[in-house]
């Protein structure tokens, strides 16, 4: 402050008179002014091995969509000209600089036609740092990143799926709202491929299940929290803020601010609710929710706003599965699913919760004409005792349905009649029965009808 | 002396007598006369069955062995009951179940030697009756009164008056009120152990 | 609605279906002057890259480090760090250590007493002893 020239900076680090407290000793004492600053960050210079990106030298052809844009004319961009070097004459250019401009050009014509396609204006370039002119990488980095080609060999994907599209799949709409560079179709795609695969797996191997128990089993399988730790068992890691400097293997996507109440995302319908003019039945989460019967935002452009970590993997778990299905077909992609998402464990005899399980397995053995159903002790101890235990088991008949031990005879019966229950809804015809899409196979075997319910118990 | 007393113990060690190292951890192991008692007592000899063949008394070994495990049977084990009929484990789970099963095999007692009220036995005149009797004076005739005048349950009473449109919610709010008080005077054994039972409930009705 | 279904998420069984290795990345620190360094150097010479082509879902970090001892650094899926210093190896030796870091799992050393762990249920359940025919003792 007062004499420049005897003012002595430290940086702020490890064993430094001014890392964090201000320590005075006597050799810092004959310096008159110390004034701790954070050192200026300069970006490592980093080269990346080329043996790094062995198998990935698969390009993509010309025009393709997944990952170098397209043009709206239908034209394709000729393989002379890839974007990577248009993307160079575009910084060149004056139109670059600041304004966000993507090239969209037919190759052809190339001078003539420059068509610049500007961003969205509300996520303009006023916040964004002059080092970062894009809002996600530039196509011709992720030929450069060591953590994209590893994370491909990690999850094993064809050769096929070029390292361009597997960077598009790290880029959320929130972090680059241009629906050419980020991963919301993708996504959406492989949203519907991953829930056809899980849903024809359920409805084949457990054809009994109620509708509540298939939400949440579908919602256990691939929902966003699943999706969410399926990415991250991968290794993939968010950046900590989106740009185009960032590594393309990292995910990308603006994170919510601190404080934000995650109640008030995408939740549209809950005021309609509060007045009354929706009953939330199975029925309506049938017909207006998504798969897992949750409810589907209706607000418009809710996809580039910041948004949860947790949707933002998902997200991305999607998109990977649509190009692998994009890029490799779809038994690769099937194959993909069936590794990743329906080999995890599920408990799922611990997905239900009955409210009067004793009454509907009274309806059920009445629907499916067996004997009522009659609760008999098994066996017991210490009936008198402060701890008694009963063994009830509930009888259809001369048949036992289902049995269960509790400290009271009316728990025991409710634990009896859960367990018949259960027994019925979870019944399975094997643990390999054959789905639908097994028949799009080459050669497949005649098709043998599964098995099908009349449906849950009504009462 | 003191020293005398310190050395005592390390000279005993040194002096290789088998009975004091057994001393020195007398308090951690049970005494070597007893673990061999209970040890010979808890071999218990396997079933006769699962003998092998080359043992003293061998056994034919041309049948299934039988043993069912002893513990809460799975729900993932579907009753033959519940097998729908194109199912192929029905036709060879009935086959083997009839050769097996007697004809008069005696089942356990059930819960309730009978139950305490018929079934099926109020005619449409009955319900007419007990709806009428509700709307004249509902503080004098309860659900319970009525069960009991009726001979059959409070819980189709219940029903009987819901479906024909009694409202009964200021009943019900002032039971609410009537044992919210009861339970204001409960005392925390009580209170822990009914809260207890409820938890216990809500795990039943889950069955984990 | 009489059932009501739980949220739950499924768990994973790395192996079962897919494998994915837990080791996610690897950086090798060395010093170009000291010949604690020797060996290491040879190593990233000579040896990296036939490491680094045989495990491509390993990224792989080179860095100097001046005036410290070499080090390899594995970065597990998860979060967890192990660190192995090189100091004085052998390039075979370090290509043992660097194998060593690729297999572990990331998780803290334990004592392994039984030969499989599972979380599926056993076939014969929980022993309770209010089932089955007991046996009088």
């Amino acid at each position: 402050m007062i004499h420049h020239s005897s003012e002595t900076y430290y940086r702020l680090g490890k064993n430094l008179p001014s890392s964090g407290n201000f320590v005075r000793t006597s050799l810092s004492a004959l310096s008159f002014h110390i004034i701790a600053v954070s050192p200026t960050i300069t970006i490592p210079n980093t080269a990346v091995f080329a043996f790094q990106f062995d198998g990935c030298e698969y390009q993509p052809p010309a025009g393709d969509q997944t990952c170098l844009g397209y043009l709206a004319c239908g034209q394709l961009l000729s393989p002379r000209t890839r974007p990577c070097c248009l993307w160079q004459q575009t910084i060149q250019s004056p139109a670059g600089g600041t304004q966000q401009s993507r090239f969209q050009s037919s190759s052809a014509a190339m001078e003539e036609n420059l068509v610049f396609e500007d961003d969205d204006p509300s996520a303009s370039s006023t916040s964004r740092h002059p080092s970062s002119p894009y809002a996600s990488p530039l196509t011709e980095a992720a030929l450069h990143s060591a953590k994209l080609a590893a994370l491909h060999a990690r999850l094993a994907l064809p050769k096929k799926l070029p390292l361009q599209t597997m960077a598009r799949t790290l880029v959320d709409p929130s972090a680059d709202p241009n629906l050419r560079f980020n991963n919301a179709s993708l996504a959406q795609l492989g949203g519907s491929i991953i829930s056809f695969h899980v849903a024809e797996f359920l409805l084949c191997k457990y054809p009994r299940l109620p509708m509540a128990i298939l939400f949440a089993a579908s919602g256990a399988y691939n929902g966003p929290r699943t999706l969410a730790i399926i990415a991250q068992e991968w290794g993939v890691e968010t950046a900590a803020y989106p740009g185009s400097e960032v590594d393309p293997g990292l995910l990308q996507f603006s994170k919510l601010k601190p404080g934000t109440n995650l109640g008030e995302i995408g939740m549209a319908r809950k005021n309609t609710i509060d007045q009354g003019v929706w009953r939330r039945g199975m029925s309506s989460r049938v017909v207006l929710d998504d798969e897992f019967g949750d409810m589907i935002p209706q607000r418009r452009g809710i996809e580039v706003d910041a948004k949860p970590t947790e949707t933002a993997y998902s997200n991305f778990v999607k998109a990977v599965v649509s190009s692998i299905y994009v890029h490799a077909g779809r038994d690769a992609a099937k194959k993909f699913v069936k590794e990743h998402i329906l080999s995890r464990h599920l408990e799922i005899t611990q997905l239900f919760d009955f409210k009067t399980p004793v009454q509907e397995l009274a309806v059920l053995c009445k629907r499916e004409e067996f004997e009522y159903p009659v609760a008999r002790i098994l066996s017991e101890t210490g009936r008198l005792s402060r701890s008694p235990v009963f063994v009830v088991g509930i009888y259809s008949g001369h048949e036992k349905l289902g049995e269960g031990a509790a400290p009271s005879l009316a728990e025991a019966r409710i634990r009896a009649s859960v367990a018949a229950l259960k027994a019925w809804y979870l019944y399975s015809p094997g643990n390999n029965v054959r789905v639908p899409s097994d028949m799009e196979g080459a050669n497949p075997k005649p098709w043998e009808p599964v098995h099908i319910d009349i449906g849950e118990i009504i009462h | 002396m003191e020293a005398s007393l310190f050395r005592r113990p390390v000279a005993n060690l040194l002096s290789g007598r088998a009975q004091c190292l057994l001393a020195l951890n007398a308090a951690s192991s049970r005494h070597e006369s007893s673990y061999r008692r209970s040890k010979s007592r808890l071999n218990v000899k396997p079933e006769p069955s699962f003998l092998p063949s080359y043992s003293k008394t061998p056994v034919q070994q041309d049948h299934i062995i039988f043993n069912p495990p002893s513990s809460a049977p799975s729900v993932l084990h579907t009753p033959l009951k519940f097998l729908p009929k194109e199912d192929k484990r029905k036709q060879l789970l009935v086959a083997t179940a009839q050769k097996f099963s007697s004809s008069q095999m005696r089942l356990p007692p059930p819960i309730r030697a009978k139950p305490k009220v018929p079934h099926h036995h109020l005619s449409d005149a009955d319900i007419a009756e007990i709806v009428k009797l509700k709307q004249q004076d509902p503080d004098q005739w309860t659900n319970t009164k009525l069960a009991r005048k009726f001979n059959c349950s409070s819980l189709f009473v219940s029903i009987c008056l819901t479906q024909c449109g009694v409202d009964n919610a200021e009943r019900k709010k002032e039971m609410q009120e009537k044992f919210e008080a009861v339970k204001a005077r409960w005392g925390p054994r009580r209170r822990k152990a009914k809260e207890e039972q409820d938890r216990r409930f809500k795990l039943a009705y889950r069955g984990d | 609605m009489t059932v009501r279904g739980l949220k739950k998420v499924t768990v994973s069984q790395n192996g079962v279906g897919a494998f994915i290795l837990q080791c996610h990345k690897l950086s090798f620190h060395y010093c170009d002057w000291a010949g604690s360094s020797r060996g290491m150097n040879s190593f990233l010479r000579n040896s990296l890259q036939r490491f680094a082509v045989a495990n491509p879902q390993i990224e792989i970090e080179v860095s100097p480090r001046p005036r410290r001892h070499p080090v390899i650094i594995g970065h597990y899926i998860g979060g967890r760090q192990k660190a192995i210093c090189v100091r004085n190896l052998q390039k075979e030796q370090i290509m043992q250590k660097a194998e060593l870091l690729r297999d572990a799992s990331g998780e803290k050393l334990k004592r392994v007493t039984k030969p499989v762990k599972s979380i599926n249920e056993s076939v014969r359940g929980v022993w309770s002893p209010y089932y089955g025919g007991g046996i009088t003792v």
